[in-house]
């Protein structure tokens, strides 16, 4: 047989990839060859060596994608601020002189300047009460329009802010969801893995506690058997002792019986005599 | 038999994470990063032996993994895009010291230690015995050239499948186990001649 494997064949060996026909080649060419197969077992030796060698608890740094949040953050500067604010009022003027029909010019009489271009435009002289009536119209008419644009404005930004409420509020709920979405998962993952073991704990633990309480039983039927043959030998004992005290007992009395009966016979037997005796 | 971590499953089934970081979901980003930083720095830590180097190429790694993680095309090929930019990142800071000289001097420290570690490890302490153990075991990793100990950290330690260490190094699965054979086998015979078996350990 002409077969010798190459490392990767060896390799795929150690992890357990080869099955059937080439495993049973492998480990038969190993059977033949002591030193590959100390060779192999070495390798396997030092994985598990090396498996001994443990992890380092590390903290990931909070601040990995710092420049990143820097560009974001720059929009909330104080510099950005400034000009987003500038750029609003400047906005407001435009705005509100717009509406107000806000105007200047410049004519032969001088330069003028006004809320109303028909007024502006009015070449006839002008009184004064004319003056200080058309000076009240228009502060009058000034007043209402900015109350309207002051109005209108505010609406404008009541519906934005509850549009940016909604938008965020929105967010903020996707967010949450997404978030306890995989906390679920994660969890559902771990309780399904806790339950398994759980079940397969209480089973071990059953099993475990039903031979023990065989054992248990057992031992303690058989104790209880010794403790009533122990029992029974005391007893017998004690009774067979209580037999022999007894029969000693009654023996002693029966010769204590028949000395008192042949004490009585013999002084029975000689009273005769000596009642010859004496009428002699 | 290993057994799978909470933290493992959670690496596993991030598909979901990686197609939001690929849209440019921070959130799902720094979950991912929370995630795989630890296998991250442990994978760069064994590399080098040195704590420092590994947080720089654990962080260059995510920035990278930041950058472009739009380029990735598959989710299910994460795992070994991301050991494959570790791996560059490893490539790259040896170069770096290569230049600077500074790996002959790093590898003479290492001696040093070693010959510490070898003489304490029977200390009774059993803590510091670990501590010790780990000590030699790095040691002996670093004997490995570059080649043979990437392949060993990425089998052993972060149990890679070899197709995935191939795409990683972009070389062939067979290439990947030969230089894993030898590579097992000079650990084998440096842990012999530091007297390191599988009797003393399990004592």
């Amino acid at each position: 047989m002409n077969y010798t494997p190459d490392e990767v064949t060896l390799i795929n060996y150690v992890y357990g990839e080869l099955s059937g026909e080439d495993k049973a080649k492998i480990e038969a060419y190993l059977n033949e060859n002591p030193d590959l197969a100390e060779e192999i077992q070495g390798v396997n030796d030092t994985r598990k060596i090396m498996a001994a060698y443990e992890n380092k608890e590390v903290i990931p740094p909070a601040d990995l994608f710092k420049s990143d949040l820097n560009i974001s953050n720059s929009q909330n500067s104080s510099a950005w601020k400034m000009i987003m604010a500038v750029a609003a009022s400047v906005s407001l003027i435009l705005l509100v002189g717009f509406l107000t029909g806000f105007n200047t010019s410049y004519t032969d009489k001088g330069f003028q300047v006004g809320f109303d271009k028909s007024q502006s435009k009015s070449e006839e002289p002008i009184k004064l009460d004319q003056i200080e009536k058309l000076v009240r119209e228009t502060l009058a008419q000034n007043r209402e329009q900015q109350q309207r644009v002051f109005t209108s404005y505010l609406q404008i930004l009541d519906s934005s802010n509850a549009a940016m409420l909604t938008k965020q509020k929105s967010e903020l709920t996707t967010a949450i969801n997404e978030q306890f979405k995989f906390d679920r998962e994660q969890l559902d993952v771990y309780t399904q893995n806790l339950e398994r073991k759980n079940a397969a704990l209480v089973n071990q633990y059953f099993e475990s506690s039903g031979l023990e309480q065989q054992v248990y039983v057992k031992n303690l039927l058989v104790d209880f058997t010794a403790y009533l043959e122990e029992q029974r030998i005391q007893d017998r004992d004690f009774y067979l002792n209580r037999l022999i005290d007894l029969k000693v007992a009654s023996d002693l009395k029966q010769e204590e019986t028949e000395q008192m009966l042949a004490s009585i016979i013999k002084s029975v037997n000689n009273i005769p005599n000596e009642e010859t005796t004496q009428n002699f | 038999m290993y057994a799978e971590t909470l933290l493992d499953i959670a690496m596993n089934h991030s598909d979901s994470l990686i197609t939001k970081a690929q849209n440019g979901d921070n959130r799902a980003q720094g979950k991912l990063v929370n995630l795989w930083y630890k296998r991250i720095y442990n994978y760069a830590f064994k590399y080098f032996g040195d704590h420092d180097e590994a947080m720089d190429v654990a962080q260059k790694t995510f920035i990278t993994f930041h950058e472009k993680i739009w380029q990735l095309k598959d989710s299910e090929g994460f795992k070994a895009w991301l050991y494959r930019i570790a791996s560059n990142h490893c490539h790259e800071s040896v170069r770096k010291m290569n230049s600077a000289s500074q790996h002959f001097a790093s590898e003479y420290k290492a001696k040093d230690v070693n010959r510490e570690a070898t003489a304490a490890f029977f200390n009774p302490d059993k803590q510091y015995q670990r501590s010790e153990l780990n000590s030699i075991l790095q040691t002996a990793l670093r004997t490995l050239n570059e080649e043979q100990r990437e392949v060993v950290i990425m089998k052993e330690y972060e149990g890679l499948k070899f197709k995935e260490i191939a795409e990683v190094l972009t070389v062939s699965e067979n290439t990947v186990k030969s230089r894993l054979y030898y590579g097992l086998g000079h650990l084998k015979k440096v842990l012999v001649a530091k007297n390191i078996t599988t009797e003393i350990l399990q004592s």
